[in-house]
């Protein structure tokens, strides 16, 4: 096997081990939230860091590759797009931990208010899981399609927006509503975030750089 | 941009072996132009082309037209001494002459029976200058110039290249025999040539291309599968035999 060959399938299997741990925190911040699992929240906490450190073995393989490989076309372009990948990757997993810790400042979340979060973080888990596969196989047709999936994050956001206007304020359960936003506020970066990835995929595939807004 | 050259269809055999095929090529001026591809892919014969080198070579036969400053120079009219004058050559192997370097230099003039000393030295000078050599040659003129190391060597041959007021310089391969000191002495000193002249390389290092060259053809078996913008073909090659040769997964 030419060395390059088995350096990027590492650098690649690296990324998506990172994108592994990083689904697996956000899936654990859905359970945490419906169960009000407090010690699941705590052990997102903690994995931060392992995907902290999963960036930085992702830069010091694409560093390796660079010095000592010199690659060039696609080679050079799954560094390239890799790199960013990962960066956005870690982003990700800073969203992950924040929830956890809304998780564990605030009182559980009343299940006739947990359906407005679920179905937001149902829709992005899904958006997350497809886009990493569309990575591995190098879909391009996923990855121009995929994005379409964080309009549907916004729109339900929104949606959580308008029916926040409509609570009664004096209503106690209503003050229960606000960390709630600023979950949703961190599921949408997070969409962003993955929004990003399809445009690394896009460009490792074809150099040409698309902005999906 | 205005082409130095312009290749029409040509074809070129050694005897009934095939060694370039149809090809179409425009060389921009003051550019620097890298031929790369496997050995035996026709780069070299096609720089050879240029300045009509495979003269020398008696099995050789061409088909086809290389238009150079609006003359076809495949015909056989031309007069091939002159149009080496305009198309220098700098080859793998420095290959002064066994005599001192200022007469290396001025061994073109000499040829055309130039005697006027004050001539003689300002080419001399301006031709090292040009060759970055200058400096380190001025107070050893008259020693042999296989005294000099191998890069000076070979920026020497530049310079003698350069002594003869040419529109194009060919390199052969030219730093292929040099440390990587001497090899990024030279590689500066033709991002320097190129604001006078073009310059056409072949080399075997994808990197120096990379490096040095605003286009790049690559050949393979006498064709050119594809020839572009250098940062376009080395970031987004469009054929994938392009793609294969220069990520190494050629063969």
């Amino acid at each position: 096997m030419v060395k390059i060959n088995l350096e990027l399938s590492l650098f690649k299997e690296n990324i998506i081990l990172m994108s592994s741990r990083v689904y697996k925190m956000h899936e654990d911040a859905l359970k945490a939230l419906r169960t009000n699992d407090r010690d699941l929240a705590l052990s997102i906490i903690e994995s931060d860091e392992y995907v902290n450190n999963d960036e930085e073995a992702v830069n010091r393989r694409a560093l390796e590759v660079l010095a000592l490989l010199a690659p060039v076309a696609s080679d050079l372009r799954i560094i390239i797009a890799g790199i960013k990948i990962a960066t956005d990757l870690e982003r990700m997993g800073d969203y992950a931990k924040n929830i956890a810790r809304f998780i564990l400042k605030n009182d559980p979340v009343l299940e006739e208010q947990m359906v407005l979060i679920e179905d937001i973080y149902r829709v992005y888990l899904d958006f997350l899981n497809k886009t990493m596969d569309a990575f591995e196989n190098a879909d391009l047709d996923a990855a121009f399609a995929l994005p379409k999936m964080d309009e549907e994050i916004d729109l339900l956001i929104k949606n959580l927006f308008f029916k926040l206007e409509e609570v009664e304020l004096n209503d106690p359960n209503t003050i229960r509503l606000i960390p709630l936003v600023g979950m949703a506020r961190n599921i949408e970066r997070a969409g962003d975030h993955t929004k990003n990835i399809c445009e690394q995929i896009i460009y490792e595939s074809t150099g040409q750089y698309y902005d999906f807004g | 941009m205005e082409n130095s050259f312009t290749i029409n269809n040509l074809n070129l055999f050694y005897g009934d072996k095939q060694a370039l095929k149809n090809i179409n090529m425009d060389i921009s001026r003051y550019e620097v132009t890298a031929f790369i591809g496997p050995s035996g892919c026709g780069k070299s014969t096609l720089l050879r082309c240029l300045n009509r080198m495979n003269d020398l070579i008696p099995s050789v036969r061409m088909e086809g037209d290389i238009i150079f400053d609006q003359e076809n120079i495949n015909k056989d009219k031309i007069d091939v001494v002159q149009l080496r004058t305009r198309v220098g050559m700098v080859f793998q192997k420095p290959n002064p002459f066994p005599m001192s370097i200022y007469e290396n230099v001025i061994y073109g003039l000499r040829c055309q029976n130039i005697k006027d000393k004050n001539v003689l030295n300002k080419v001399c000078e301006t031709s090292l200058r040009k060759a970055a050599l200058w400096d380190e040659v001025k107070d050893r003129l008259n020693d042999n110039a296989y005294g000099l190391s191998g890069g000076q060597q070979q920026r020497l041959c530049i310079a003698r290249a350069i002594a003869m007021e040419p529109e194009v310089i060919l390199m052969d391969e030219p730093t292929s025999a040099l440390d990587p000191i001497a090899t990024a002495k030279i590689e500066e000193l033709i991002q320097e040539l190129k604001k006078d002249y073009t310059i056409i390389i072949v080399t075997h290092s994808m990197h120096q291309a990379a490096r040095i060259s605003d286009k790049t053809a690559f050949f393979l078996m006498g064709e050119v599968i594809e020839m572009g913008e250098t940062r376009n073909l080395f970031h987004v090659p469009k054929d994938k035999r392009t793609e294969d040769y220069i990520t190494g997964r050629f063969g």
